[in-house]
């Protein structure tokens, strides 16, 4: 299969997590949304990328920031729209919101680091049932200065648990830079626990599914954890509307947006097409969102 | 029997009937068998499900509520229960929440055996009661067996019957203790059941003859009380009866006051803290059920202070016989 090809596929779920957070940001602004919401905009390549290798029975497990690994793992944006507005279609009836989700084989839950353990004993639980299991497990930069994150990765190495880690290292902690708070490098940290550890600084989807690809097969085929950091950015602000970093910095990140990055590669009548197709999607799912009824 | 070969014995039939339960914690494989010999000889029979872990109890914790959603039975033992606070974010962030946070979508049955206690020098950091601190766990479930209950079988219903997140507290002085019952309690004791479980024990030391005075409390206080009823029989001619639910949390009103009608008088005594506690909680549902009129209540617990290493001085922090001697005298009774 030719790049244009392979792309297009992987072109559409990042435009469904763009758009989709998009639409977030404006529901949110217009106070329909309950509490508070943390968009994926800028790091849709690492969703798109690393997911779109597994099969549906893996095991996805997320945290605060989860819409994007929710949208491509699931494919469910009523369910996961009508949750953050409170309705009784949403994946947890309203009762979770924008952090808290559950829907077969996909779980995040909001407390830095808190879903590492959840994540090995899902694998535990599985690698007993089927050797082939695979739990994937997403968290952040700022994640890595919680203790019990490195419990679990001593115990997932010492007894060979199923588990890939993506670090999505997206360079702040809400406002606080890495530099700020990071002693020593990512990739030693789970390099001191004998995790096979690869480190992208990439936007190209292309290259994180091959790469995501080698590493989740190398997962199943041992049964034993791996690691992968992806160098990133978000481009929207952490939760709410405050965003304390230089608008330059931002601005020269967004250079290398992910979906534009795409684009170039892409014909325009293609992307177009495809533009229009994902906001007729939304633009109905969000319609039969906001007429759900209301969870209680 | 004693104590700890009950709920070995319950483990190890655990593990023969059900193979999706799971055993795990710190030190607990053999030859060691666990710092109390709790799980002496499970590991060698089972090698694959009763697991040594490294120092994390966070994760053990956790890993369990992963373990749980996907079918397993996992039992995680904390060698100290004092250390259950390292994993105390795992049990309030998320094993009690992902039931109800997510639904009705999984299910989390996961049981958590902590020892604890104090009378034994371990000192400020292994030596607390901390039930008092894990009731304000929303839906949280504690028990704890006295060795008048049989507490083989309370852990085998909690493990098997009683859905959700459980902690299992084991009192460290009546590991070595035989268990009694009817046929074995002292002389001057007599020992009722209520039918179901989780099961409370009523003691009496007057056949269950109109009771003055009720005490409430549970596990391994009961080690304490029973030398108090005694006294109270002989020297001062009171009768007595003490209601040692298993149950901690939730209540079982009915039979945790199971007999108040005749009484003038309520001790609830606790190793715990005595202050925001259980027994603060305990009074509370009688004041509420508005069996107030003409009782006394009083409470029986330590002081805010950390429990000292020497003998001699956690014997003076620590609620003790003469506390509750002290407690009956001050309501007149004696």
């Amino acid at each position: 299969m030719d790049t244009v090809q392979q792309l297009i596929p992987l072109y559409e779920k990042m435009l469904v997590i763009r758009k989709f957070e998009q639409n977030v940001l404006d529901l949110f602004e217009a106070g329909k949304l309950f509490g508070t919401t943390h968009t994926y905009i800028g790091q849709e390549a690492n969703a798109v990328g690393v997911i779109g290798n597994l099969e549906k029975s893996d095991i996805v497990v997320s945290n605060h920031r989860c819409h994007g690994h929710y949208l491509i793992h699931k494919d469910n944006p009523y369910a996961l729209l009508c949750e953050m507005m409170g309705k009784a279609d949403g994946l947890c009836a309203g009762r979770g919101g924008s952090q808290h989700v559950c829907d077969e084989g996909f779980y995040s839950n909001g407390i830095q680091g808190g879903i590492l353990p959840l994540a090995a004993g899902l694998a535990f639980a599985r690698k007993r049932k089927d050797p082939n299991s695979l739990v994937v497990t997403f968290i952040g930069d700022g994640t890595l200065g919680e203790g019990v994150v490195y419990e679990t990765l001593n115990i997932i190495s010492k007894w060979k648990l199923p588990v890939l880690v993506v670090v999505e290292n997206n360079r702040y902690a809400q406002s606080t830079r890495i530099e700020q708070t990071l002693s020593g490098n990512i990739a030693d940290r789970f390099k001191a626990f004998g995790i096979t550890t690869l480190e992208l600084d990439t936007f190209d989807v292309l290259r994180i599914k091959r790469v995501s690809s080698e590493l989740i097969q190398q997962v199943r085929e041992t049964g034993e954890p791996a690691c992968l950091i992806l160098n990133t950015y978000r481009f929207a602000h952490h939760s709410s509307s405050y965003d304390g970093r230089d608008l330059e910095e931002v601005m020269e990140w967004r250079k290398q947006d992910p979906l534009l990055l795409a684009e170039a590669q892409l014909p325009e009548t293609e992307t177009h097409v495809l533009k229009q197709k994902v906001d007729q999607f939304l633009a109905i799912e969000i319609e039969r969102a906001m007429k759900a009824e209301l969870a209680g | 029997m004693k104590f700890v070969h009950s709920i070995n014995q319950a483990l190890d039939e655990l593990l023969a009937e059900y193979e999706e339960l799971i055993l795990f914690g710190e030190d607990l494989v053999d030859p060691y068998g666990g710092a109390f010999k709790v799980t002496k000889g499970l590991s060698s029979k089972y090698p694959d499900r009763v697991l040594a872990t490294p120092i994390s109890e966070a994760a053990l914790i956790g890993m369990a509520g992963g373990m749980a959603i996907e079918g397993m039975l996992p039992i995680v033992e904390i060698m100290f229960g004092d250390f259950i606070m390292l994993g105390a974010d795992q049990i309030l962030n998320h094993l009690l929440k992902y039931e109800w946070m997510y639904n009705g979508k999984v299910q989390v049955p996961v049981t958590i055996r902590v020892t604890m206690g104090g009378r034994r020098g371990y000192g400020p950091t292994h030596s607390q009661s901390l039930e008092n601190l894990l009731v304000s766990f929303p839906n949280l479930k504690i028990f704890s067996p006295s060795h008048y209950h049989d507490p083989g079988a309370l852990l085998k219903h909690i493990v098997l019957n009683e859905p959700g997140i459980k902690i299992f507290s084991e009192y460290k002085l009546n590991y070595p203790k035989d268990l009694l019952d009817n046929n074995s309690v002292r002389d001057g004791l007599s020992v009722r059941y209520s039918t179901s479980f989780p099961q409370t024990v009523y003691l009496s030391n007057a056949d269950f003859e109109q009771p003055e005075l009720l005490v409430i409390s549970y596990g391994g206080n009961a080690l304490i009380i029973e030398d108090l009823m005694l006294d109270l029989l002989m020297e001062y001619e009171l009768p007595v009866q003490v209601n040692l639910p298993s149950a901690i949390k939730p209540l079982k009103y009915a039979e945790l006051v199971q007999g108040i009608e005749h009484c003038t008088a309520v001790i609830i005594f606790e190793e715990s803290t005595r202050d925001f506690g259980w027994g603060a909680e305990v009074a509370a549902r009688i004041l509420e059920a508005g069996q107030t009129n003409n009782i006394d209540i009083v409470r029986v617990g330590a002081p805010e202070n950390p429990i000292p290493s020497s003998r001699v001085l956690e014997e003076q922090m620590l609620p003790t016989k003469q506390s509750l001697l002290d407690a009956v005298r001050s309501l007149g009774m004696i």
